[in-house]
């Protein structure tokens, strides 16, 4: 993929909304970059269905490092969505006492404006106290926040659920933001944890 | 708004400029004075950033099933394709397979017609003074066969053109592909002296596609002859009964 299709790929997860969508299904739908993790997990004590899932947990990562601002496009694309599928398989695969088959380190881009890869995976425990929280927070706050997060206008967040005008989505975030504010304050145990 | 309300919002708001990077130096630098000397504030500020954590993994979780949905429609389009192309080629195996078919039954059909046409002719017993009522009626209603058919069947059994009449009936009856009325003909012209009724019969049989157990004894007979008129015309249908299409068809 050219560098100005991934700019332009970046920018529109940045844009939010179907710009977002849009974007993650091209990037999805790379049979190239696919093929790389699935071949890399072929070789690495995996098989197809492991690639595929690699492939899927490193776009994850890659939308959540961008909306969190902590990508910047240096390299390419595909090397980065590589490298992050490589280190997801490595944790996998020392959890099962296994090491890499091929050494390919060569392949990996070393970045150093982007986080490692390692380090932007949450482990299971702090993910289950992610998800005790949310299953606090009601459905209808769940979707307002999460239209947010991805950058949805207060008019698109109102249309989108239902509400008068921007102004009356933009009172119920605040509302649900405070909600959620509150729950995490009051489980001072999870709270510390996820710090 | 209450002043409490006011004050959260307010806090949030600075909240998301700050992670957005989007203050100034001096509302940078004024926030993390802040943050250090409110533990209060800090407390808040840790807990927005969770509650960013906590939305975020609704936010992947609903990737994770999109990608999923993704990943199994990219999966089903092949066979998609293969499934059209299936169908496509069943489709076409059918339309030819009943276009060969209709063909050949046409073929068959006119092939009897062409032999009908050829061996009966309608006009072959208008011969002599006894001929000549017939002959009349046939010029009387040149292309008007439900007329002629009327007036034949006028002929009564007592007159001596009868059986001769019944003969041309059955001739008209054949073309028409009426076989009952065709084959009564043929008993009732044979049964007054007509005996050259058999290839008449053989031939109402094949365009009816209602052979008889008698058909072959039938065809037999005539073969049987070398100087029978119609031996020519036998040995032609014997061709066509033993063909193919006329086993697949009739």
């Amino acid at each position: 993929m050219e560098t100005e299709k991934e700019k332009d790929l970046v920018a529109m997860i940045l844009e939010g909304g179907t710009a977002r969508e849009k974007a993650l299904k091209t990037v999805y739908l790379d049979s190239k970059m696919k093929e790389k993790l699935i071949y890399f997990t072929k070789n690495n004590h995996g098989n197809e269905q492991d690639g595929e899932d690699l492939y899927q947990e490193a776009i994850i990562i890659f939308d959540s490092n961008i909306r969190k601002g902590n990508f910047r496009l240096e390299g390419s694309l595909s090397s980065y969505l590589f490298s992050i599928g490589k280190f997801h398989w490595m944790n996998h695969l020392r959890k099962k006492r296994l090491t890499l088959v091929e050494d390919i380190a060569t392949t990996v881009v070393k970045n150093t404006s982007n986080p490692q890869p390692e380090s932007l995976l949450i482990d299971a425990q702090k993910k289950e106290y992610l998800h005790t929280i949310l299953a606090k927070l009601g459905k209808r706050c769940q979707g307002i926040l999460e239209l947010w997060q991805l950058s949805y206008s207060m008019e698109e967040i109102a249309a989108n659920m239902g509400f008068h005008d921007a102004s009356g989505a933009r009172k119920a975030k605040y509302d649900c933001q405070q909600q959620l504010i509150k729950l995490i304050q009051s489980n001072p145990t999870i709270s510390t944890e996820l710090k | 708004m209450n002043t409490s309300t006011s004050n959260f919002e307010s806090q949030i708001d600075q909240f998301e400029k700050y992670t957005l990077a989007k203050m100034s130096l001096e509302e940078r630098q004024a926030f993390e004075t802040k943050l250090l000397q409110s533990p209060e504030f800090h407390s808040s500020f840790d807990a927005f950033l969770i509650s960013r954590d906590v939305i975020n993994e609704k936010i992947e979780a609903g990737l994770r099933d999109t990608l999923k949905q993704w990943q199994s429609e990219s999966k089903a389009e092949p066979k998609i394709v293969q499934l059209s192309w299936l169908k496509y080629a069943a489709a076409a195996s059918i339309i030819a397979v009943i276009s060969l078919v209709t063909f050949q039954n046409y073929r068959i059909n006119k092939i009897v017609d062409s032999m009908i046409a050829t061996n009966l002719p309608l006009s072959e017993t208008t011969r002599g003074e006894q001929q000549d009522k017939i002959s009349k009626i046939l010029a009387d209603h040149e292309n008007k066969a439900q007329d002629a058919i009327l007036e034949l069947k006028k002929i009564d059994s007592m007159d001596q053109n009868y059986g001769k009449a019944q003969s041309v009936l059955a001739k008209f009856y054949i073309r028409q592909g009426n076989c009952v009325e065709t084959l009564k003909s043929y008993a009732n012209a044979h049964d007054y002296g007509i005996n050259d009724v058999t290839l008449g019969i053989l031939l109402c049989q094949m365009k009816c596609n209602k052979p008889d157990a008698d058909f072959q004894k039938r065809l037999d007979s005539i073969l049987a002859d070398s100087n029978n008129n119609d031996y020519q015309a036998a040995k032609k249908i014997k061709e066509q009964v033993n063909g193919f299409w006329w086993k697949l068809l009739r």
